[in-house]
C-alpha cells in the first residue's frame, strides 16, 4: 500500500505571513482569473523583477501551499516526479516535489525552467492540458491532479544561450504575464518598503537604476534589478554611506569591466 | 664571410671578438647571418658597425628569441626607412633596453618599431634619437600612444611626421606632456561613452579634434570634438575635464533644440546669449540629475576681486548662475542673476536665453568694457564654443564688421567639420594604399585551380510592399576567394597571444563542462541507483533482473555546425582609431581567432563572406568549408579578404542556410558579423532589404537554423532586433575588442 505524505509535509509549504507585493498593473486580477480555471501560467521577465515574490503573494492570497523547484541542467524527470528508494524493508516509492503538489493541490512553481533539459520538461505536458494527469510510469500509477493544483513556470528571456529555449509545444500550454521594471513611483515605493530607507533615498536609487537600464545591450546584459536597489537601500538604512553602499550592492556585482564600472560610479555620484 | 667584400670583412673581423664575447655559438651564427644579410642589402658599413657594437650585449641579456627578432626587424627598418634609421636604431638600443625592464617590454618595443616602420617610416630616425629620453618620461605604453597619435594625425605627410617625432610640433609636445601625466582622450573615450549612454540614453560620437587651434570642445553634427589630451584636473576624476565637457555637450543636445538666428546681433550679444543658454541647459540637466552640479562647479573659478573686463564679468555671471552660494555684488552680475531667477518657469523655452542675453549684451556694450570677439574664448574651459547654436540664415553677407567675425567663426567651425571628414576619408584612402599584406597572388590561385570555378545560384527576394516573393530575383555568384599570405594569420595568433591563451582556457572549461551521464550501462564507474532499484525489485519478484545497472560520465557531445558569415562591404574599410586598423582587419583577426577556437573544440565550422553589387551580382566567398581542414590554404584565403561594394544580406543568408542545411548536426547556426544595415545600390527604399533580411532569417528558422547577428554598428538597436529577434543579436561597442569578443561570444552561445 502506498503511503501518502502526511499533512505535516505539505503544511511546511504553506505561506503564513502576507508577503509584500506591490502590483504594477492588473497582474493580480489576471492571475486570479487564470487560477479560477487552473490555467498553467508562465511568468516572463528579467531577474530581480518580482516574479518569485508575485507567486508567493498569489499563493498566500489564494490560500494554497506553494512548492518551488529551482531547475538546472542536471535535473531529471525523477527529480520532479519521484523515485523508488531502498530501505531496510525493501523498496519504497518517494514522491518528488511535483507529485506532492499534484496530489495535494498546491501551486507548483518551476523557476528558470529553461535551464532544464527538454527531455525533463516534457514531464509536465500531461498536467498542462485538459487531462491534468501525471503518469508515474515506474510506479505504475496515474495520478489525477487535485482540483486545486496549478503549475507556474518562470522564464528569463535573455540571450544567454540561444540554443536553450522552450519548445513551442511547451510554451503554448501556458498563459503568460510579463514582468518589466515597475513605473518609477511604484519602484520607489517598493524599494522604500523593502529596504526601510526614506523616500528621497529610494527615489535616488531608482533614478540610478533607470539610468543603468540605458546600458542594457550596450555593455550590460541587464540593467540594475529592483532587488539590487533594495540591497543598496538596506545598506544605507544600516548607516553605510550611500556611495559606498551603491558600490557594493550595485556597481561591483554587475560588471567587471573597468570602463563600465567607472561610468556607473559616475552615475551613482550624479544622484548621491 | 669569404663572400663579403674586403673592406667590410676587415671591419667585421676587427670588432668580432668583442662582439662575440659570451655569446653562444648559435647566437654568433645568428649574428653573422644578420651581418651578411645587411651587407647584401647594401646598407653600408655604418649600421653594421653600430650593430656589432650594441646588439650582442642586448642579445646576451635577452633570450634566444632576440636575435631572430632583431634580424626581421632590422630588415624591415632598412627596407622601409633606410640605413640611417637602422644605424640610429642600433645605437640607441642599449639605452632603450636599459629603461625597459623585462623581455616582454622589449618585445613590445620591437612590435611598436615594426608598426611605425610601416605607418610612419620617416619618423623612425628622429624617434630613435629621442627614444631613451622619452622613456625617461613615459612608460612604453604612453610612448606608444603618443607615437600612434602622431601617425593618426599625419598619416600621409612625411614632413609632418618628422616634425612630430622630432618634437618640433607644438601639439606633439603637448600630447607628450599629457601622456606623461595628463589625460589622453583615447584612454577615457570608452568610459565616457558608457557614461553618456547611461545618463542621457543616447549615442554621442566622441571625436578627437585634429587642430591644435581648437582650444574648446565643439559640437558638430551631433558629435563632440574634444582635444586629444588635457591636464589631469581634478585629480579625483580619472577623466579630467572631459567628463564635464561631454556632460555639458549632452545637455545642449538634449535641451538646445533649435538654433538662434543671427540677424542683427552684435558679437557681445552673441556671447551673452550663448552664456545664458549654457546656464539654461545646465540648470535643466541639474534638475534631473543633481550630481552634475558637482561635475561642473570646480571649473568656475571667477572671483569678485578680478579686474573688471567683459570677459571677467561674463565668467562671474556664469558662476553666479550655476552656484547659488557664490556671492558677488557687481550690479551687472546681480541683474543677470535676477533676470534668470525670474525666468525659472520658462526654463524649457530657449527664447529666455535670447531675451536675457540681448539685454545684458546691450548693458555690457554700454559699459564700454573691452571686448574682442576674435580672441574671446568661452569660459570655463569645459564649455564648448557654442558656435553650433547659431544659424547664419539666408543672408550670405554679414551686416557689419562685427558680424563678419561671427560669420568667420561659424564658418570655420563648419569647415572644420567637413575638413575633419575629408581628413578621415584621406586616411581611409591612405589605408588602402598601404602596402597591403594581402596581395593577390595570382600564381597561387592558379595552382589551386580546378575547384575554384564561379558558380551561380538564384534566390527569391521578399517584397514587403506586395507581400510576395519575387521569384529568382537575386543572382548569387560563388567566387573563389583571392589568396593572401598565410603567414599573416599566424602573425595574428602570435600578436594576440594573450587572447589565445584566454580562449584556450575557456575552451578547456567548455570541454570539461557537464559531461553527459550515460545511464543503464553494462559497465561504468558508478551504480545507477534507479536501475539498481529496478533490478532488486525484479529479483524480489522473481524475475530476471536487467544487468545494466551502471552509469558513467560520457564525453560531452557537441553536435554543432556553425557557419560564420562575414559582411565584406565597402564600409569595412573604415578606419577604427582606437584599434589603429580597419574594420576588415579586425574582422579578419576575429575570424582567425575564432577558427582557431573552433578547431580546438572540434566543432564543424565554415567561414564565408559576401558583398553585393545590385541584385544580379551578389558575391559569395568561401574561406573555409565544413569538410575542409583549417590549413594553410584557408589561412591564405582569410589573409586575402577584401572589402568592397554593398550588403545584400537576405540573399547571402539564404545561401548560407542552403550550405548549412546539408550538414547533419543537432544544432545549426549562422553567426553573422556585420558593420551596418542591409543596403544595396539598386534599392532605394530603406525598409525593403530590412524586411527581406527578416524574412530570410525566418526562413532559416523554419528550416531549424538559428541566426545570430553580431553588429559593429552603434546604432544597430534600431533595426537589428527587428530583423533577428530580441534574443539573437549583440552590438559590440568597442570595435577594437572584436578579435577577443567574437570567439568568447561563440563559446557562450554554444555552451
Amino acid at each position: 500500500m502506498d503511503r501518502y505524505p502526511s499533512e505535516e509535509l505539505i503544511s511546511q509549504y504553506e505561506i503564513v505571513q502576507e508577503p509584500y507585493y506591490r502590483p504594477t498593473g492588473d497582474e493580480i486580477a489576471l492571475y486570479e482569473a487564470a487560477y479560477a480555471v487552473r490555467m498553467p501560467m508562465m511568468l516572463k521577465g528579467p531577474t530581480g523583477s518580482g516574479k518569485t515574490r508575485f507567486v508567493e503573494y498569489m499563493a498566500w492570497r489564494l490560500g494554497k501551499p506553494l512548492i518551488t523547484i529551482a531547475c538546472h541542467e542536471d535535473m531529471t524527470a525523477s527529480d520532479l516526479v519521484g523515485r523508488h528508494l531502498l530501505d531496510a524493508q525493501g523498496t519504497r516509492w518517494s514522491d518528488g516535489p511535483l507529485t506532492v503538489a499534484v496530489r495535494h493541490g498546491a501551486i507548483c512553481y518551476l523557476d528558470e525552467i529553461v535551464e532544464a533539459r527538454q527531455d525533463t520538461t516534457v514531464v509536465i505536458h500531461p498536467l498542462t492540458d485538459a487531462r491534468r494527469v501525471l503518469p508515474l510510469e515506474k510506479k505504475g500509477e496515474l495520478v489525477h491532479a487535485h482540483p486545486d493544483f496549478q503549475l507556474v513556470i518562470s522564464y528569463n528571456p535573455g540571450y544567454q544561450n540561444i540554443m536553450k529555449d522552450l519548445k513551442q509545444s511547451t510554451k503554448q500550454r501556458f498563459g503568460a504575464l510579463d514582468f518589466k521594471w515597475p513605473m518609477r513611483e511604484v519602484e520607489i515605493e517598493i524599494v522604500g518598503h523593502e529596504s526601510n530607507v526614506a523616500p528621497e533615498i529610494a527615489a535616488k536609487l531608482v533614478s540610478i537604476g533607470e539610468k543603468s537600464r540605458n546600458l542594457k545591450g550596450h555593455g550590460l546584459e541587464e540593467g540594475l534589478s529592483t532587488r539590487m536597489l533594495i540591497y543598496a537601500g538596506q545598506l544605507i538604512a544600516r548607516g553605510v554611506a550611500p556611495v559606498a553602499a551603491c558600490n557594493v550592492a550595485l556597481v561591483r556585482p554587475i560588471t567587471d569591466d573597468v570602463d563600465i564600472s567607472d561610468a556607473l560610479e559616475a552615475t551613482v555620484k550624479t544622484f548621491f | 664571410m669569404r663572400a663579403l667584400p674586403g673592406a667590410a670583412r676587415e671591419v667585421i673581423e676587427s670588432s668580432w671578438p668583442t662582439a662575440c664575447k659570451a655569446l653562444s655559438t648559435e647566437s654568433q651564427r645568428g649574428l653573422l647571418e644578420m651581418v651578411v644579410r645587411l651587407v647584401n642589402e647594401g646598407a653600408g658599413m655604418a649600421p653594421i658597425v653600430s650593430l656589432l657594437r650594441s646588439v650582442p650585449q642586448v642579445a646576451r641579456e635577452a633570450q634566444s628569441w632576440a636575435l631572430p627578432a632583431f634580424s626581421v626587424l632590422s630588415n624591415a627598418i632598412v627596407q622601409r626607412a633606410g640605413p640611417t634609421a637602422l644605424e640610429a636604431f642600433f645605437d640607441t638600443l642599449p639605452g632603450v633596453r636599459h629603461r625597459l625592464e623585462g623581455n616582454e617590454l622589449l618585445q613590445e618595443y620591437f612590435v611598436l618599431v615594426e608598426e611605425l616602420s610601416e605607418l610612419a617610416p620617416a619618423g623612425l630616425a628622429p624617434l630613435f634619437t629621442r627614444a631613451a629620453s622619452l622613456l625617461d618620461q613615459l612608460s612604453l605604453h604612453g610612448l606608444r600612444r603618443w607615437a600612434l597619435l602622431g601617425v593618426q594625425n599625419y598619416a600621409a605627410d612625411a614632413d609632418a611626421q618628422v616634425a612630430w617625432f622630432g618634437l618640433d610640433d607644438h601639439e606633439s609636445r603637448a600630447i607628450l606632456r599629457a601622456a606623461a601625466d595628463g589625460v589622453l582622450l583615447a584612454d577615457v573615450e570608452r568610459r565616457l561613452e558608457f557614461y553618456l549612454r547611461a545618463l542621457w540614453a543616447r549615442e554621442l560620437q566622441i571625436r578627437a579634434s585634429m587642430r591644435a587651434r581648437s582650444e574648446r570642445a565643439a559640437i558638430v553634427d551631433g558629435s563632440i570634438r574634444l582635444p586629444p589630451a588635457v591636464d589631469a584636473f581634478p585629480r579625483e576624476d580619472s577623466t579630467g575635464v572631459y567628463r564635464a565637457s561631454v556632460a555639458h555637450a549632452a545637455a545642449h543636445l538634449a535641451y538646445s533644440r533649435s538654433k538662434f538666428p543671427l540677424q542683427s546681433l552684435r558679437p557681445i550679444q552673441v556671447a551673452l546669449v550663448s552664456l545664458i543658454e549654457d546656464a539654461r541647459v545646465e540648470r535643466l540637466a541639474i534638475r534631473d540629475m543633481p550630481g552634475l552640479q558637482r561635475v561642473w562647479q570646480p571649473y568656475h573659478v571667477a572671483m569678485p576681486t578680478f579686474a573688471v573686463s567683459a570677459v571677467s564679468l561674463m565668467a562671474r555671471l556664469a558662476r553666479a548662475l550655476l552656484d547659488e552660494d557664490y556671492v558677488d555684488d557687481n550690479p551687472f552680475v546681480l541683474k543677470g542673476r535676477r533676470m534668470f531667477a525670474r525666468g525659472q518657469e520658462r526654463l524649457h523655452d530657449a527664447i529666455l536665453s535670447r531675451e536675457i542675453g540681448n539685454l545684458l549684451g546691450n548693458d555690457l556694450g554700454q559699459m564700454r568694457v573691452q571686448f574682442n570677439f576674435k580672441t574671446y574664448v568661452v569660459e570655463p574651459l569645459y564649455r564648448d564654443d557654442n558656435m553650433h547654436l547659431w544659424d547664419l540664415g539666408d543672408q550670405a553677407q554679414p551686416q557689419s564688421d562685427e558680424q563678419e567675425t561671427i560669420y568667420q567663426a561659424v564658418r570655420l567651425q563648419q569647415e572644420e567639420g567637413s575638413e575633419h571628414s575629408d581628413a578621415e576619408i584621406e586616411q581611409e584612402e591612405g589605408r588602402d594604399a598601404e602596402p597591403d599584406r594581402g596581395q593577390l597572388e595570382i600564381g597561387a590561385n592558379e595552382e589551386v585551380g580546378i575547384d575554384e570555378r564561379v558558380r551561380s545560384y538564384h534566390y527569391d527576394e521578399w517584397d514587403y510592399l506586395i507581400a510576395l516573393d519575387r521569384p529568382g530575383w537575386c543572382t548569387l555568384w560563388e567566387k573563389p576567394a583571392p589568396h593572401g599570405d598565410a603567414a599573416l594569420i599566424d602573425e595574428v595568433l602570435r600578436r594576440n597571444d594573450a587572447t589565445v591563451r584566454r580562449l584556450t582556457s575557456l575552451i578547456k572549461a567548455v570541454q570539461m563542462q557537464r559531461p553527459q551521464r550515460l545511464r543503464r550501462q553494462l559497465e561504468g564507474d558508478r551504480l545507477d541507483v534507479d536501475a539498481c532499484v529496478r533490478a532488486t525489485i525484479d529479483i524480489r519478484s522473481g524475475r530476471p533482473p536487467d544487468p545494466r545497472v551502471h552509469q558513467r560520465l560520457g564525453r560531452n557531445l557537441r553536435d554543432l555546425a556553425v557557419l560564420v558569415l562575414l559582411d565584406l562591404s565597402q564600409s569595412t574599410n573604415d578606419w577604427v582609431p582606437t584599434a589603429a586598423t580597419s574594420v576588415l582587419n579586425l574582422a579578419r583577426e576575429a575570424s582567425a581567432l575564432l577558427a582557431h577556437a573552433m578547431q580546438d573544440l572540434g566543432d564543424d565550422f565554415a567561414i564565408h563572406g559576401f558583398d553585393s553589387n545590385g541584385r544580379h551580382e551578389v558575391e559569395y566567398y568561401r574561406f573555409k568549408d565544413f569538410d575542409s581542414p583549417y590549413d594553410a590554404a584557408v589561412k591564405a584565403r582569410l589573409a586575402g579578404m577584401r572589402g568592397q561594394l554593398s550588403t545584400r544580406m537576405g540573399a547571402a543568408l539564404r545561401h548560407a542556410g542552403h550550405v548549412l542545411s546539408a550538414q547533419r548536426a543537432a544544432h545549426r547556426m549562422i553567426l553573422l558579423l556585420t558593420d551596418g544595415e542591409p543596403h544595396d545600390i539598386d534599392v532605394h527604399d530603406k525598409q525593403y532589404l530590412l524586411f527581406d533580411t527578416k524574412r530570410a532569417v525566418e526562413e532559416q528558422r523554419y528550416a531549424g537554423i538559428v541566426t545570430f547577428c553580431l553588429s559593429l554598428d552603434a546604432r544597430a538597436d534600431e533595426y537589428v532586433s527587428r530583423i533577428f529577434g530580441a534574443r539573437n543579436y549583440m552590438v559590440l561597442d568597442q570595435l577594437g575588442r572584436l578579435p577577443e569578443k567574437l570567439p568568447a561570444l561563440y563559446l557562450r552561445l554554444t555552451a
